[in-house]
């Protein structure tokens, strides 16, 4: 007896210059009516692969189907023609995309684009799919769906689009749903929102979820059983509590040490000492908007928007925030990548904006930064002795001779072969690139190195190892760390101090452990409850926030996040608050930073 | 609406500016001039002082800046100087010639869109089949074919060899001679289907064939190859992907959400082949014996006519920086411009 | 001798790049074909002179006894008017238009890379003027502002090779620059500015290299419609002069004798189809072989 969904044997490959590559080789998947499967994996092409064959919509000149049977409702449907898949698409298997803003077309409104799915799907005319849509917009929780439905793509939030997309699948009418990461590119508080609004679809409308993702907290609060992917194969699957509770493979137990929260592994953080290396005073970045050729601007992004900092030597800052806090524009700032507003960063002693051009260079080798995308931080047409030796071709003279000896030692301590260095970037994974460019920032011996974000785009297995490296090399060379990241276990394993940014501002500041058991800023408390935990039961304990990040142009008056904080009083509206010392150099900016206990985060 | 038009309004004003720089490149090329306009103008017997009465008389003696005022001027006013060979106001020239032009250009265009986008759209459609094959070779073809080799060519095939065909001109001189030939816009085909005389209609339908065929060749070959690429890139953007996972037919996706995706690549192909259809006229019309501004130019290279070939290229920049002010104001209405 | 060793290490990823794009090349049956067919036209355009039957009515000879013969086995395509085989002067045009687009094309290059490079990577007023000023250039029609340059500048192939080097860089200035507007951005560049690199080395050394292969897959497909804008120039009148035995130029003067010698005007049509297919051909398989999407997979 077949059950609702079975896959059987199913392998997939891809045609590449190197020869046939093979994507997936899933032996046995089922999923029974009405429940809810995770499949978790790295980032990577497989998931999505498998979530577009089972559709019959894979690009079938470079991917190949070798073999192997998708069995949904007593049905076959790798053997079916394109005119009898299309009556299953839609229809009988909905897709919700991974990213909002490229699968939606950016021409029409969206209520055109649900208007066709409904008339196509539920077979009804236009007046009638106007009222459906409506409902549909309203069962995602989007208020005011009239003025969505007019609205065009680019003109929603990130959130918004996430859920017209949801809205779009569940328009359908299908049975059965398949979500491809559908949190993906979402900020967490919002993930949060969307994380419940799926679990409560699912328990009322009794749809069959296929849920894919690649962090194994997103799926231990809505589904019922998972499996774990791994190089294309399924290595474990079974019922959730099962996995979480008594792991059977190695890669599984990573899985879960990535996804766990606040592990303290603050136990050899000592009390800063030492001299302040980096001072920032107020510092204020605006960006014009809408400037015309010769008219001023029409308004300001205030994407920082005063902020003050005190950097020890030795020690490791961590700026968390989530999309749009500014904490890039922080660090491009601080580093004299852009020009502040006002304000005033001091490091090592001396003025940053004082600085004329010869000792700004001169000064520029004492910071140095690590960015985020393995890919494109490395110019992908120079060789990686090249790469690794531009600042010492900026900052030292040497002979050819002896810059490779140098490219071949920094690549060596980050553990690299020293081969590499006549290799092109390309020829490197997503972490070992990123590895080249921490040996880049090492080259001529920084004090101080920015972190931005080093861990967001590379695979689980990779980060605990660049994690790794990165305070083996802190130790080693005694550097001062900047680490901004929105992924806030990696800011926790490695920051003795915390800052948290939203909208341009800093709004609490402190020790980590400080910060992180007794958050005093209702905008931490959401944030660090946001993220699904693994011990946690279902959805309910996550918080959401409602509404959307305000506009950096038209900050809220007063405190910036009174309109979307649970304790807003009057004067949240009408006053900024001041940042107030809460004793070892714990600081808030809320009014009720003194009301608010200690309320230790649940675990 | 107010983000529209405030980008119109910008366009405009760049489209003016873009004007003003077309002028003032024609205006520097006809100084840089090696040889003398005014001897030119005075004639070949001319004595040195009736050569300087000359250049005073074109204002040539005056400082550039003062030439300069005077040249805008006179464009605005519709001056566009007098010929060197006869003498009369190029302006006056000009009107003669373009209707003719246009005709040919509006037709070659009308054909070569009419052929091109639907070549390129099934060509996108059935990627890598016999047609897409066979259009893909077709369209490189045919923009590699010099296009006065290909009047030549066709004229010896159509008129030569096979005889069904004129030689050129606009109708034949019996005809001419037989019926007096509307004139309402100037352009034959028109004006003879509207006053219902379908002799006149045939002559010149008939003249009219080659030298469209042939001005048409090359931009049927690059509407195809930009349609298809423009469509095959649509068609590989997820939300297509989306479209059909959500069981929308293949005539939605394709003739509904594609086209609009595809709007913008349109209008600028479309602009293009205006361009190239005028720029074609060029080479061809001589060939033909048609009375466009393309034989205007080509007589007055030969004899080194600056007025009349600064008078036609004026013109010519002028119409090609409105159409493709249109063509903007139609990309425009992609929203994501606006914003 | 370690100096050696060294750039033999250096070559080896080039190496390896190299053959990735070959192998690509093989799989399309279309291109290679065409690389083939250019690579003959260069080769032949280099040793015409020594190889054509007629050399001296490739020149100023003539040979007036022998005038308008049809196709023979003495004279493959015929005699023109001056009794001077046209075989032998369409192959020894090869050698004009090729050379004549080559320089061309070269100098288009090297006033539009530098200008787009600037214009796209440093921003501000400097992209304002440099766009500007493109944007007025290519406001003419294709080929008309080489008319109107080469009619002011005098009739002559060297004249028309300015007229078109004048006419054509401003494709490769917008090319560029939209490149190097997107490139800006990325964090490799960001990277260099935070490592102190001086803003000229990283124009030329990060932008430059990585937006280099969209501008030669355009420039070999211009080759093609450089050479027939030559071609079309000279017919007008305006580029090669007689005796020069250009294509376009042999096409004009065969119109005076068009109903009777076809084979005047047919031939060097046919060499001129050729050579721009050829061209085209392989400027389109290039833009196949260096999209990176297709190098992706």
């Amino acid at each position: 007896m077949q059950s609702y969904f079975e896959i059987k044997n199913l392998k997939i490959n891809y045609n590449t210059f190197e020869g046939k590559k093979n994507i997936l080789d899933i032996e046995h998947l089922k999923i029974e009516k009405g429940k809810t499967y995770g499949l978790v994996g790295e980032s990577g092409a497989g998931k999505t692969v498998l979530a577009l064959t089972i559709l019959g919509l894979l690009a079938t000149p470079p991917g190949e189907i070798e073999s192997g049977q998708i069995y949904f409702d007593g049905e076959e449907l790798l053997s079916k023609k394109e005119e009898e898949m299309r009556h299953i698409r839609g229809k009988k298997i909905a897709m919700i995309f991974q990213d909002p803003m490229s699968s939606l077309n950016p021409v029409f409104t969206v209520g055109y684009q649900m208007r066709q799915i409904i008339m196509k799907n539920q077979n009804v005319k236009e007046k009638e799919a106007d009222k459906i849509e409506l409902k549909m917009i309203e069962t995602v929780k989007l208020p005011d769906a009239e003025n969505i439905m007019t609205k065009y793509p680019h003109q929603l939030s990130g959130g918004q689009r996430q859920r017209i997309i949801i809205a779009m699948a569940l328009s359908c009418g299908a049975e059965m749903l398949i979500a491809d990461e559908p949190t993906r590119n979402l900020d967490v508080t919002i993930q949060a929102g969307i994380l419940k609004l799926l679990k409560e679809l699912q328990e009322k409308l009794k749809v069959t979820v296929l849920f894919i993702a690649n962090n194994l907290g997103l799926v231990s609060a809505i589904c019922d059983e998972i499996g774990i992917l791994y190089k294309g194969k399924i290595i474990e699957s079974g019922k959730v509590k099962e996995i979480l509770n008594h792991p059977k493979q190695p890669y599984t137990c990573t899985l879960i040490d990535a996804a766990v929260q606040n592990e303290s592994i603050q136990q050899n953080k000592k009390e800063t000492r030492g001299k302040v290396i980096l001072e920032v005073q107020d510092l204020k970045k605006h960006f014009p908007v809408n400037k015309g050729f010769f008219s001023k601007p029409a308004a300001w992004v205030k994407a920082v928007d005063g902020v003050d900092l005190k950097l020890y030597e030795g020690e490791v800052l961590g700026i968390v925030g989530e999309s749009g806090c500014g904490k890039s524009t922080l660090v491009s700032t601080i580093l004299n990548l852009q020009q502040p507003t006002s304000g005033k960063v001091i490091f090592d002693g001396k003025d940053m904006y004082a600085l004329d051009k010869r000792d700004l260079r001169r000064t520029r080798k004492n910071i140095q930064i690590v960015f985020q995308d393995p890919f494109w931080s490395l110019n992908p047409r120079m060789l990686v002795k090249d790469i690794i030796g531009e600042p010492i071709k900026v900052h030292e003279k040497n002979g050819t001779e002896e810059l490779i000896e140098r490219t071949e030692s920094l690549l060596e301590m980050v553990g690299l072969p020293k081969e590499g260095v006549f290799k092109y970037p390309h020829e490197f994974s997503g972490g070992q690139r990123q590895r080249i460019a921490i040996a880049r920032a090492l080259a001529v011996n920084p004090k101080l190195v920015v972190l931005d974000e080093p861990t967001s785009s590379i695979d689980i297995l990779s980060q605990t190892q660049i994690l790794e490296l990165l305070e083996e090399l802190k130790e080693k060379l005694k550097l001062t760390y900047i680490l901004i990241s929105h992924d806030l276990s990696v800011v926790n394993s490695m920051s003795d101090k915390i800052a948290v940014m939203y909208l341009g501002k800093v709004v609490e500041y402190g020790y980590s452990k400080d910060v992180f058991h007794q958050p005093r800023h209702p905008y931490t408390k959401a944030l660090f409850n946001a993220i699904p935990d693994l011990h946690m039961e279902g959805v309910e304990g996550l918080v959401s926030l409602e509404g959307n990040v305000p506009s950096a142009i038209n900050p809220p008056s007063g405190c910036r996040f009174h309109t979307r904080c649970p304790l807003a009083q009057e004067i949240c509206s009408v006053k900024e608050p001041e940042m107030v010392n809460l004793g070892n150099q714990h600081s808030v900016s809320c009014h009720f930073s003194e009301m608010n206990g200690p309320e230790a985060k649940s675990s | 609406m107010v983000a529209l038009r405030s980008y119109i309004l910008k366009r405009l004003l760049l489209g003016i500016l873009v004007l003003f720089g077309v002028i003032t490149i024609t205006f520097v090329i006809t100084r840089i001039i090696p040889s003398d306009p005014a001897a030119k103008w005075a004639g070949p017997r001319a004595t040195p002082e009736q050569i300087e009465a000359a250049r005073i008389e074109l204002g040539l003696d005056e400082p550039l800046y003062v030439q300069y005022g005077k040249y805008i001027h006179d464009l605005v006013k519709g001056d566009f100087g007098h010929s060197l060979r006869s003498r009369q106001p190029v302006s006056a020239e000009l009107k003669a010639h373009i209707p003719a032009t246009i005709e040919l250009v509006l037709l070659s265009t009308v054909i070569a869109i009419l052929l091109g986008i639907p070549l390129g759209i099934y060509s996108a459609k059935r990627k890598d089949q016999w047609l897409d094959h066979f259009s893909r070779f077709f369209s490189i073809g045919a923009v590699s074919l010099p296009t006065f080799w290909v009047a030549l060519f066709l004229q010896m095939i159509f008129y030569n060899i096979l005889g069904i065909l004129p030689l050129g001109g606009r109708v034949s001189t019996e005809v001419a001679l037989l019926y007096t030939l509307p004139n309402i816009t100037g352009m034959l085909i028109f004006d003879s289907l509207i006053t219902g005389n379908f002799v006149v209609f045939w002559d010149a339908l008939l003249h009219i064939i080659l030298p469209c065929i042939t001005i048409a060749l090359y931009p049927i070959g690059l509407v195809a190859r930009m349609t298809r690429s423009a469509l095959l890139e649509i068609l590989n953007e997820e939300y297509i992907t989306a479209a059909r996972s959500y069981g929308l037919s293949e005539r939605i996706v394709l003739w509904i959400y594609a086209l609009k995706n595809s709007l913008g690549p349109t209008a600028t192909v479309v602009t293009l082949s205006i361009g190239y259809t005028l720029v074609n006229t060029f080479l061809v019309e001589s060939i033909f014996s048609w009375p466009g501004i393309g034989r205007y130019i080509a007589d007055s290279v030969v004899s080194l006519d600056y007025p009349a070939i600064m008078g036609v290229t004026i013109f010519s920049a002028c119409s090609y920086v409105l159409l493709n002010l249109i063509a903007d104001i139609i990309i425009a209405l992609d929203p994501r411009i606006r914003i | 001798m370690y100096r050696n060793f060294l750039s033999s290490k250096a070559l080896q990823p080039r190496i390896k790049e190299l053959k990735f794009s070959f192998y690509l090349l093989k799989r399309n049956q279309l291109t290679k074909i065409s690389l083939f067919i250019v690579l003959g036209l260069i080769i032949l355009a280099i040793i015409s002179p020594y190889v054509i039957p007629y050399p001296e009515h490739a020149q100023m000879g003539t040979n007036p006894q022998d005038k308008l013969l049809p196709p023979s086995s003495q004279y493959f395509f015929g005699t023109d008017e001056l009794g001077r085989d046209i075989f032998s002067r369409v192959l020894y045009g090869t050698r004009i238009s090729l050379n004549t687009a080559l320089l061309a094309v070269g100098l288009a290059l090297l006033i539009g890379i530098p200008l787009g490079a600037i214009a796209g990577s440093i921003g501000g007023y400097i992209d304002e003027i440099i766009m500007r000023i493109t944007d007025i250039f290519l406001s003419f029609p294709p080929l008309l502002l080489a008319i109107a340059i080469s009619s002011i500048l005098g009739p002559s192939l060297q004249n028309a090779m300015l007229a078109i080097a004048i006419s054509w860089w401003p494709w490769y200035t917008r090319l560029i620059r939209g490149q190097a507007i997107s490139l800006k951005e990325r964090q490799f560049v960001k990277a260099a500015e935070a490592i102190g690199t001086s803003p000229i080395k990283i124009i030329f050394s990060h932008i430059v290299p990585n937006c280099i292969s969209p501008v030669i897959v355009q420039a070999s497909m211009d080759m093609g419609g450089v050479i027939l804008t030559i071609a079309s120039l000279s017919f007008l009148g305006l580029g090669a002069q007689p005796p020069t035995p250009e294509w376009g130029l042999m096409i004009n003067t065969s119109r005076n004798y068009f109903l009777n010698a076809w084979w005047y005007s047919i031939f060097p049509g046919i060499a001129i189809f050729i050579t721009v297919l050829a061209f085209n051909l392989l400027g389109d398989g290039l833009r196949e072989i260096l999209d990176p999407k297709t190098r992706k997979n």
